[in-house]
């Protein structure tokens, strides 16, 4: 056994290291700084600054499209999921729900203004509070494979720093981003992220085809699920 | 990507499940053999960074700091393994980059071994 966890450590001790600062900084709220004043990696900025380029060159950041397709194979799963599983009344169960009355949330959710239909199905995500701090619906939206992610930060004692190039206002005046990657082989994930004064919503919809009217009609509808809530 | 499938697929194998199957989610715990803080989402890969500050629970005070750096993946943990044997408290941190902003997913603060429950432990 103390040879288990001597091999164990050796293995992961390397690929840690030691700092004393979080940022952002816990609780702080949604503040927003220039790319520069963010403490993230040089290559991520970089990508950042390509990825706005292409988008504006051509509508979209050409990439592998794993996320895209993680999508749609979690959501074509998720029908068999909901009749393979038995319902537990372990409140902390992350499995998918039919109905998001089988979460405990911390924060007031109505459901998505959607055909109920069209619901693939529902999970916790954030964190366990007494309660969870945050929701995932996942749907099917006309050609589209969706989800909503809601996350309340507050309740989480979480924060974000939002970089102001490329933020726009265009979900109800609320700082938004909003991006569309992939490639013609994998299909394109089109996803729209919006803050409150300390939450994150967050809309992704998978779909082969690339359209800016696809692009904005996922504009549209995060306008919508905005205005319910 | 046959790696994530297998991955999900062990995980939805069981019928209670702790882990971010759909999500990403993120915990502390402190004194389970590990102390550690872990954020994971089965279904997505992220640019994830977790932070880990071991404290002494009488005195509050940081014996260790671990911080795994920022890495794209699916899990990202930081993990002290086989230290957790009792005394510990975990302080948490959970970051992700969605490609245009840094995320403070949560912070909490742990002392004992249940994945969530007590997950706000009260001094």
């Amino acid at each position: 056994m103390k040879n288990t966890i001597k091999i164990a450590a050796l293995i992961f001790l390397p690929s840690i290291t030691f700092a004393t600062q979080i940022v952002p900084v816990p609780k702080s709220g949604v503040q927003i700084v220039a790319l520069d004043q963010m403490d993230i990696p040089q290559e991520y900025k970089d990508e950042l600054k390509k990825r706005v380029a292409e988008e504006k060159a051509k509508g979209f950041y050409e990439t592998a499209n794993t996320n895209g397709m993680m999508l749609l194979q979690t959501t074509k799963q998720a029908e068999f999921e909901k009749k393979s599983l038995k319902l537990t009344n372990d409140p902390l169960d992350t499995q998918l729900k039919t109905d998001y009355s089988q979460i405990k949330l911390v924060f007031p959710f109505k459901g998505l203004p959607i055909d109920q239909a069209n619901v693939v199905g529902y999970a916790p995500i954030g964190a366990w509070n007494n309660g969870w701090t945050g929701i995932k619906v996942f749907f099917k939206d006309e050609k589209s494979t969706c989800s909503y992610s809601y996350f309340d930060l507050g309740a989480s004692h979480g924060a974000a720093q939002l970089n102001k190039e490329g933020l726009t206002y265009v979900v109800n005046k609320k700082p938004t981003s909003l991006d569309v990657e992939g490639n013609y082989n994998e299909g394109f994930l089109y996803t729209i992220n919006w803050f409150g004064k300390a939450s994150m919503s967050s809309l992704e919809c998978a779909n082969m085809e690339y359209k800016p009217e696809i692009t904005k009609h996922v504009l549209e509808l995060a306008n919508k699920i905005d205005k319910a809530s | 990507m046959k790696k994530i499938y297998i991955v999900i697929a062990a995980l939805a194998a069981s019928q209670i499940s702790y882990a971010g199957l759909k999500g990403l989610t993120v915990h502390s715990r402190a004194n389970c053999i590990n102390n550690e803080s872990i954020t994971w989402d089965a279904t997505h890969q992220w640019r994830l960074q977790t932070t880990s500050d071991h404290r002494d629970a009488r005195t509050n005070m940081t014996v260790h700091y671990l911080d795994t750096g920022w890495q794209t993946t699916w899990r990202s943990a930081a993990v002290h393994w086989g230290e957790g044997r009792g005394g510990w408290a975990v302080y948490g941190s959970h970051n992700f980059w969605n490609g245009r902003q840094v995320v403070s997913l949560g912070t909490e603060y742990v002392t004992d071994c249940s994945i969530y429950d007590g997950w706000w432990d009260k001094k």
